[in-house]
């Protein structure tokens, strides 16, 4: 494992993802989200996934928050903060049980010596025999011969999907 | 320091979780909401790739390229839904949207 | 034809007759008519048929076609027919009597609203009694009972617009479902007594076939008081329907339908079903003793108490109907004194006078105008020829003279009352005198004397056809009648000392509310308005005149059958081969006969008491001769003051209706009201809304969760993975093992 990448795409994708959903103007979130996901792009780069590393940037840096930013310019969303505190119950709550998943996945983690102790990269090795390489031709070989139908019925999902939005945004006629 | 294993991944992975959820709880503009989901979606994808790290294999690789399309086509179809809530409502808030009918 | 398939289309062709009218020809009245009569003819027709086939000198002939029409664990429930002396007997009466009857209403009731229905419920009302008649078994029997108990309902309220007439169906039915419930605890007990009985080859079964051979074997002893009782409640069922004291309150009050169908209901139908059940289940009485000294208790004191009430009665109607109740309660004494025989050939007999008397009334009422007080008619005997012709035939019939057939099946019971129970008998004969007394003065009454009626139209044409020369100025207005105006001297007997109360009470049903309200005055017979029912303007005002044919032919016939059907029944010493109707009914010693009637000393003839039916018979005649004949020798009020409280006591009917008031206000009520009080402020403030708040409590609480917004929603969600979470480590250190 790269130490650095790890440390560097971390402290990016925490930071901005924090940044992205405490902003009061929702263009400031997307780019700061943009900002995330571009550590998240180092991270996946470290763990020698470059085809994910490539097409996080491509699809979610480059094309969906792109998307996001058109929605919001075309809607004039005037800045918004965070919730009213109508319901504190109801938020606090939501926050506590947040805060209580992450500590209970984190303390699992810490705790599981399957991925504290024969996590590093050489226990890795020794185990697997391999450091998995995720570049475009590996995956795409995974990806049209075992899960070929999976990759297809993404792409009648995908049809749908703009199907949908075409009808969910036309006015009516 | 002692050298990044998987459980560094998994942790990080909770922690963007966390803060996706924090953004989704907390936030009533919904297209915010949307990003935070947007970035669990990427703290499972991160959990993929290390897990098939992990492993030794590419499967989570695959899982993750199609949550990623999964990721494109709900982000397609609800910035939809909120054009379309924005010209019946005027406005993007979910609290404006509470009445569970047309 | 097979004997049952005779039997089915004379059961059917009436059911179909009502079928077709309600379906079809509401809107076409001589369709209706014309359907109606033609499907009691058929079963007329059929009936005939069977009797040629069943009755005759032979031995006894039963044929039974029965189908399963539920079967459900130990319990199979059967329909069928039972064709026998006995139902072809029945049979013939009811169609027969039905069908003059029916020809009869097609002059009555014209130009009424309803027609249609009215002959629907007809049709209907003789389709539920023949199924009765043909039932094979008890549920079948108590099937059809209860349809006559709807179709009796729906022909006494048949002037529904007229509240008096409602009250009466409405206590019709009321009185019925008390004889109803008794008759189905009855048929229960019977039938699970058999079940518990467990007597080998003996099925538990409600088919009389069935079941009467065990009860004659005697295996059922051990279980005497529980069967005894089952007999006793089946005859509550009898007791309502005829019209037995204390169950009789509601006949009177039936008067409120239309004549024909009290002449129906009075001689072929309902009050005769009573009767008939007794007979088909004699079986069940036959082996017990208490049970049928209670029906003959019961009978004698219906008999005697109907008879005396006869007398305050001023309704043409109202006199019959009382004098039905009486007889009823002869043949139900001789059902009890163990001569089920006697009483069915009383019921035959009675049919076909009673039929005769009640058309006859309905004649006079037709002929009048609609009126119905008696004191308003009088020598109708000129006006109306024939119809009073066949009104005193039907009155000596009733009345016992010989040789009309009211003699024979009077001395029927006579003779067996004074076999068994010489107080029953001297009951009898009191009856016997009782009834040729008021008959005679409802003959007196109506059809000799002076016409006394016509001066309530002296506003527009009486005076000028000038009917009696006399002039009446009180009659005029019944309710202020008075005695001192009275030139030719009414029939004052009571009711000028008692005012028009007493009749309020005849006409009014007697129910727990609105008794007051109306009070007694407001119900005397202006308040009826018995002309108010129907567009009678074609014969409304005027003389009294004699009906048209269609109404005179059946009262013809039936005068005939009046006179001749005692032939059917004439005992040993006068007839040649004995009496016919009992050898029919009961069998010959080798071969017990279908009804298992319980074996008897053959029925013969008693000259002493002949006699002395006919001397009481003669006995009443003279004396309701002396008071209300022409001479009126005797005074109807020195009478009326000589007795004393007694004569308020009858026209109170004995105070049964004020006892059943009572009953109704004192202790109904209050328990009503008790309950009233524990549903609404227990069962309902309690337990019911109770159940609401709570539901709604947490409905509301749960509503919360439910709000609309994403974020509960969310968090909602993200509770439960954690939960998901928290069992799953859980269960994973727990559980090592798995």
């Amino acid at each position: 494992m790269d130490d650095a990448s790890f440390w560097l795409g971390g402290l990016t994708a925490v930071t901005g993802g924090l940044m992205a959903v405490t902003r009061r103007n929702a263009v400031a979130s997307v780019m700061w989200l943009v900002g995330a996901f571009l550590g998240m792009s180092v991270l996946f780069l470290g763990m020698d996934a470059g085809f994910i590393g490539v097409i996080q940037v491509l699809v979610y840096a480059g094309a969906i928050m792109v998307l996001f930013l058109f929605v919001i310019m075309l809607l004039k969303l005037t800045p918004a903060g965070l919730a009213r505190v109508d319901r504190p119950k109801m938020t606090i709550a939501g926050i506590l049980a947040a805060g209580a998943l992450t500590a209970i996945l984190c303390a699992v983690a810490v705790a599981s010596p399957a991925w504290t102790r024969d996590g590093t990269d050489a226990a890795i090795r020794a185990r697997t025999g391999t450091l998995v390489q995720g570049r475009t031709a590996a995956v795409a070989d995974r990806l049209f011969s075992d899960h070929l139908l999976p990759f297809e019925i993404t792409s009648v999902l995908l049809l749908a999907a703009i199907v949908g939005s075409v009808a969910l945004t036309k006015r009516k006629v | 320091m002692p050298p990044v294993t998987t459980a560094h991944y998994v942790m990080l992975s909770a922690i963007l979780m966390g803060v996706g959820l924090f953004g989704v709880v907390t936030r009533k503009n919904a297209v915010i909401v949307l990003m935070g989901l947007e970035l669990m979606l990427n703290a499972a994808n991160l959990a993929f790739v290390a897990f098939a790290r992990h492993h030794g294999n590419l499967q989570g690789h695959v899982f993750t390229f199609i949550v990623i399309a999964v990721a494109a086509a709900e982000a397609a179809v609800a910035l939809s839904i909120m054009i379309a809530l924005y010209r019946l409502k005027g406005s993007i808030t979910l609290d404006d949207a509470q009445e569970l009918k047309g | 034809m097979t004997t049952t398939a005779l039997a089915w289309t004379t059961l059917l062709a009436p059911l179909v007759a009502a079928a077709l009218i309600a379906c079809f020809t509401l809107k076409h009245r001589a369709l209706s008519a014309a359907l109606a009569v033609a499907g009691i003819g058929t079963g007329l027709v059929c009936s005939v048929a069977m009797a040629f086939r069943i009755l005759g000198p032979g031995d006894p002939v039963r044929e039974m076609h029965e189908f399963t029409w539920l079967a459900s664990g130990g319990v199979t429930l059967k329909f069928g027919v039972l064709v026998d002396g006995l139902s072809v007997l029945m049979s013939l009466v009811v169609t027969g009597i039905g069908l003059c009857i029916f020809v009869f209403s097609n002059g009555y009731m014209k130009g009424e609203r309803g027609w249609s229905r009215y002959f629907a419920c007809l049709s209907l009302f003789a389709f539920s009694m023949l199924g009765i008649v043909f039932s094979t078994n008890l549920v079948e029997t108590f099937i059809f009972w209860e349809l006559v108990g709807v179709s009796s309902y729906s022909l006494i309220g048949y002037y529904f617009e007229r509240p008096s007439a409602v009250e009466a169906s409405k206590k019709a039915f009321l009185t019925n479902r008390i004889g109803d419930f008794g008759m189905t605890c009855g048929i229960l007990l019977t039938f699970f007594t058999l079940a518990k009985a467990g007597i080998p080859g003996v099925s538990p079964s409600f088919t009389f076939t069935e079941i009467a051979p065990v009860f004659h074997s005697g295996v059922l002893k051990p279980f005497e008081a529980d069967l005894a009782l089952g007999a006793f409640l089946v005859f509550t069922g009898a007791m309502a329907k005829s019209a037995q004291v204390p169950l009789h309150v509601w006949l009177p009050d039936a008067m409120e339908g239309p004549t024909p169908v009290s002449a129906l209901m009075h001689a072929a139908t309902m009050v005769a079903a009573g009767v008939y059940l007794v007979c088909r289940t004699y079986f069940l009485f036959a082996p017990y003793e208490w049970p049928l000294h209670v029906v003959a208790g019961l009978g004698g004191a219906t008999a005697f108490f109907a008879a005396t009430m006869a007398f305050t009665a001023n309704d043409v109607k109202k006199v019959l109907a009382y004098s039905t109740l009486s007889q009823l309660g002869y043949m139900t004494m001789a059902l009890g004194l163990r001569s089920p025989s006697a009483a069915m050939f009383h019921l035959t007999t009675h049919a076909c006078f009673k039929a005769l008397l009640f058309l006859c009334a309905g004649a006079v009422i037709y002929g009048c105008h609609h009126e119905q007080d008696m004191r308003r008619m009088g020598g109708l005997r000129k006006k109306m020829p024939v119809t009073a012709w066949c009104y005193g035939i039907g009155a000596l019939a009733l009345a016992g003279i010989a040789p009309l057939s009211g003699f024979w099946s009077k001395d029927a019971i006579l003779g067996a009352a004074s076999g068994h129970s010489k107080p029953l008998y001297v009951v009898g004969l009191c009856v016997a005198f009782m009834t040729a007394c008021y008959m005679g003065r409802a003959w007196w009454m109506t059809f000799m004397g002076e016409y006394r009626g016509g001066e309530a139209h002296a506003g527009d044409a009486a005076h000028a056809h000038a009917a009696p020369a006399v002039a009446h100025a009180a009659p005029a207005v019944h309710a202020s009648h008075d005695p001192g105006h009275d030139a030719h001297g009414h029939d004052a007997h009571g009711h000028d000392a008692h005012g028009h109360d007493a009749h309020g009470h005849d006409a009014h049903g007697h129910d727990a509310h609105g008794h007051d309200a109306h009070g007694h005055d407001a119900h005397g017979h202006d308040a009826h308005g018995h002309d108010d029912h129907g567009p009678h303007g074609a014969h409304h005002g005027g003389e009294p005149q004699e009906v048209p044919w269609v109404m005179r032919g059946p009262l013809v016939v039936l005068a005939a059958l009046s006179v001749v059907a005692g032939l059917l029944n004439i005992p040993a010493p006068l007839a040649a081969h004995g009496a016919h109707l009992e050898h029919w009914l009961m069998g010959t010693a080798a071969k017990p006969g279908p009804s298992w009637f319980p074996e008897a000393p053959p029925e013969v003839f008693h000259w002493d008491v002949a006699i002395g039916g006919t001397i009481a018979a003669l006995l009443g005649i003279f004396i309701a001769w002396k008071f209300h004949g022409a001479a009126k020798s005797w005074s109807v009020d020195r009478f009326v003051a000589g007795i004393g409280p007694v004569h308020g006591w009858v026209e109170r009917k004995w105070f049964f209706d004020d006892i059943y008031l009572f009953l109704v206000k004192r202790v109904q009520q209050p328990i009503a009201d008790f309950c009233g009080f524990v549903e609404k402020r227990f069962l309902k403030e309690i337990v019911v809304d109770g159940i609401a708040v709570v539901s709604h409590w947490f409905g509301r609480q749960i509503r919360l969760l439910l709000d609309g917004h994403l974020h509960t929603y969310v968090t909602m969600a993200l509770i439960g993975v954690l939960y998901l979470f928290v069992m799953l480590f859980a269960t994973a250190h727990a559980g090592p093992g798995r």
